[in-house]
């Protein structure tokens, strides 16, 4: 049976040693996630990454640099949906016999002028039609696609502000978030726009770090373990023509859950990409996470007073997004969760959701999955 | 310069995109020549230090992003390309 067995983050940091580099901290997480798996170095025989400052390295150079002789290799250049995407090419990859022990990581360290380089250049189209208006960021891209998803649903602000205050209430668990300290939906509300309707709090704090986990198809006993019922994705649903939500995870959900055999309402923990309030919601909603449908009760009741198990690492508002890790973060943390590791801020989890999204084109995102984890004894 | 802004219609199947794509989404044609798509209707806007950001739905079709100078959503705007920057005023 193909399970997850290992899984590793590497402390992120605001302001990294002057010596860090994105090899040193893509091994740091690959020799962690084995540490974890309890997996021999020279057991691995594949390999994927996902890295926006690996470059000009490649996943064949990342294999040297590790000293992996692999028979599967993957490079993966879809930012916030990568690390879905790599466990969905595994798994598979796994059960075809391609390999038998794979990695798979992702981690970016970006200094000012590579992050700077990265979001003016992010794709030909940013570079040709973004970059010359005189603005550079998604913040003020997903602050339109917030507009438009509160006001398809008539709500105000306050609405999504229940996700930053809440996965900040989670942060305090986790001693490896880079925010911790409470914020109340009043500091929340009181804090100046960075692009209406959008706060600081609603942006993520970029930092050095990265991430693994380690697949295989003949998992040890002794430890649970996390198998993959269902992975599903669709990408550039729209064109980068519609609003920005109503389509990808929609689809994904029409063929994940029936591939999962097991329904929206039987999951305990979510792990929805954080980029931006607005796209939790959006998995939520069209992931079937909702009951009844009602997005604002839900964000209300169950997020905020309830503290349903969401992002309960902090997410990467809180704890931080690391480049190309950000698609790993949340998969980290629900094998956490669902091995019971993690100390401080543990839930009662034996099924869980991870979402995966990411990679704008020009308006929103176009890259879409999910995938759903079951612990296994 | 300024040029009016321009979109590519395709020559098959009639459909409007920008950024011009490589192969016509609806019908995977390569032949797309430009039009103009001068007009528009500004969706929303939101003030992104040290611009204004507004998305556009042009008249010809696409739904663009441009910079918003002097106009508030709901309004018939203008699309000029000012050296390279897609522009959006009251019309």
């Amino acid at each position: 049976m193909t399970a997850i067995v290992g899984a590793h983050e590497t402390p992120y940091a605001r302001h990294p040693a002057e010596d860090t580099d994105t090899t040193g901290i893509l091994a740091a997480a690959v020799a962690g996630a084995l540490a974890d798996a309890g997996i021999a170095h020279g057991a691995v025989d594949g390999l994927g990454v996902a890295s926006f400052s690996l470059v000009p390295d490649h996943a064949i150079d990342l294999a040297w640099r590790l000293g992996l002789r692999v028979r599967w290799l993957m490079d993966d250049a879809n930012g916030g949906a990568s690390a879905v995407d790599m466990l969905q090419h595994a798994v598979r990859a796994i059960e075809a016999g391609d390999a038998e022990t794979i990695v798979l990581c992702a981690g970016d360290h970006l200094d000012r002028a590579a992050f700077r380089r990265l979001v003016e250049e992010y794709n030909r189209a940013t570079a040709e039609h973004l970059t010359p208006l005189g603005y550079t960021g998604p913040n003020a891209l997903f602050a339109m696609v917030t507009q438009r998803w509160l006001a398809a649903r008539g709500l105000d602000r306050a609405a999504l502000g229940a996700i930053p205050v809440a996965q900040r209430a989670w942060a305090a668990g986790n001693p490896a978030a880079v925010y911790r300290e409470p914020l109340t939906m009043e500091e929340y509300l009181a804090s100046p726009y960075v692009a209406e309707p959008l706060t600081r709090y609603d942006c993520v704090p970029v930092v050095t770090g990265a991430d693994a986990v380690v697949v295989t198809g003949a998992p040890a006993g002794g430890r649970p373990h996390v198998r993959v019922r269902a992975i599903a994705a669709l990408h550039n649903p729209d064109h980068q023509q519609g609003p920005g939500f109503g389509e990808g995870f929609a689809d994904v959900a029409r063929r994940l859950w029936p591939l999962a055999g097991v329904r929206p309402e039987d999951v305990d923990a979510a792990f929805l990409y954080d980029d931006y309030p607005v796209v939790v919601a959006v998995q939520a909603e069209e992931l079937g996470l909702v009951p009844g449908g009602d997005i604002e009760r839900w964000l209300r009741v169950d997020v905020l007073e309830r503290g349903r198990a969401l992002n309960t690492s902090g997410g990467q508002l809180s704890a931080g997004q690391a480049g190309a890790a950000g698609g790993m973060h949340g998969l980290v943390e629900a094998v956490r969760q669902l091995r019971g590791e993690a100390a401080g801020r543990q839930a009662d989890v034996s099924l869980a959701v991870v979402g995966g999204y990411g990679m704008v084109l020009l308006r929103h995102g176009a890259c879409h999955n999910a995938a759903v984890l079951e612990r296994v004894a | 310069m300024t040029v009016v802004f321009s979109v590519v219609r395709c020559a098959r199947c009639g459909l409007a995109a920008w950024p011009a794509p490589a192969l016509c989404r609806a019908c995977g044609s390569r032949e797309l020549p430009a039009e103009q798509a001068g007009t528009g209707l500004l969706e929303e806007t939101t003030a992104a230090d040290p611009i204004v950001l507004g998305t556009v739905r042009t008249d010809a079709g696409p739904v663009v992003v441009a910079r918003v100078e002097g106009a508030s959503p709901g309004e018939r705007v203008a699309l000029r390309v000012d050296d390279g920057a897609l522009t959006a005023r009251s019309a």
